[in-house]
């Protein structure tokens, strides 16, 4: 994973909370598998319009065919999901529609990367915000206990601070991941 | 929910905070966010009035509720376009960023959550714009107090692993922590 792909991954994370609901491994994982299948769908019907359209109506359809396919994602996961994943992630997959426009504007600067390669490492990241956040914050992975009772009372990282923790760490990983973390101020 | 609106809160800032990072913009002035801000609040505002009118007289009576999200996302395209001219006619002086900066209000999540919320609301039409109008007034706020949080640091300070978006993501922590103490914060 490059430089500019990174930053396309983390510019997508942090202006999405996609992240936000991803408070377990299973979450973490459906949301990432939508979010990815959003942002790929997108890229590939606005390529296939593209041409056909003016450049000034590219930005609007693409954010409306990003709505629909949100839209679509989240009537399948109401209908395909497990009850209690569908709570946790249900209201959050239609703000994957911000996530799908953003994450294709971003991979489509010159150098960032595949959009497949970047929604890959999107689908793993979230997983891996998951996984931790559902070690630390319950003592399980995948709903399975790991850790005695009352010894993983981190109500820091199952809260809403934990998110963006959790999001920092992964953030400084890719970083020492890509190329050792040269990188200009925010 | 509180958790879903200061998520919601909080990215809509990182929002900002990287569009403006990836323009290789600083942010600094507080002060500047406030234009920003009001403009937000009166989408915030019109699109949730805007959605529980619709949602109530035209989606729900016609069963048509799968389509929140689409309605939603065309009216806030509209609005953020009419926010972009309105910034660009009538105060280009005092927020010259404005006008570049309003388009995107489109891809704010708060403002689509917010919207959403109100849509599938079972409250009044005048407790969704209050409601409404109190986030985009923690917005503003909160807004200012990012900006003032970015403009005190220092990059030179930080590690190299942590320069760029993880220092974004650390400041967002601290206003999340912030925040969740107006309601009580479990350590």
């Amino acid at each position: 994973m490059n430089r500019k792909q990174t930053k396309a991954l983390l510019v997508a994370l942090g202006v999405c909370p996609a992240l936000a609901a991803a408070g377990t491994a299973w979450s973490g994982l459906v949301l990432g598998i939508a979010a990815a299948a959003v942002a790929v769908l997108v890229n590939l019907l606005s390529g296939l319009l593209g041409t056909a359209l003016p450049v000034q109506a590219r930005v609007p359809v693409s954010v409306t065919l990003s709505a629909a396919l949100a839209a679509l994602a989240g009537l399948v996961a109401e209908a395909f999901l497990p009850a209690s994943v569908y709570a946790d992630v249900g209201a959050w997959i239609p703000l994957l529609a911000v996530y799908g426009v953003l994450l294709s504007a971003a991979c489509a600067k010159p150098d960032s990367g595949t959009l497949y390669g970047t929604a890959l490492w999107g689908i793993a990241a979230l997983t891996v915000a998951g996984l931790a956040r559902e070690f630390f914050g319950s003592g399980t992975l995948f709903g399975v206990g790991i850790l005695p009772e009352g010894l993983s009372a981190l109500g820091m990282i199952s809260g809403v601070p934990g998110v963006f923790l959790i999001l920092a760490l992964v953030g400084m990983a890719l970083n020492a991941l890509s190329d050792g973390g040269k990188e200009e101020a925010p | 929910m509180t958790e879903f609106f200061i998520l919601a809160l909080v990215t809509a800032l990182l929002n900002r905070a990287f569009l403006r990072w990836n323009k290789g913009e600083t942010a600094a002035d507080p002060a500047a966010f406030v234009p920003y801000g009001c403009i937000a609040t009166a989408v915030l505002v019109v699109s949730a009035a805007a959605g529980y009118v619709l949602d109530s007289w035209i989606l729900i009576p016609l069963g048509w509720e799968f389509l929140r999200l689409v309605v939603m996302v065309l009216i806030l395209l509209g609005l953020s376009l009419v926010a972009g001219w309105f910034a660009r006619e009538y105060c280009p002086a005092l927020c010259p960023r404005l006008t570049e900066e309003a388009p995107w209000l489109a891809g704010n999540c708060l403002i689509l959550g917010v919207a959403l919320a109100c849509m599938g609301s079972t409250g009044s039409f005048g407790a969704s714009v209050a409601s409404a109008f109190g986030m985009g007034v923690a917005f503003t706020i909160s807004g200012a107090a990012l900006e003032a949080i970015l403009g005190r640091m220092d990059p030179e300070d930080l590690p190299a692993a942590v320069r760029g978006a993880p220092a974004l993501f650390l400041c967002a922590a601290l206003l999340a922590m912030a925040l969740m103490g107006f309601h009580g914060l479990s350590i």
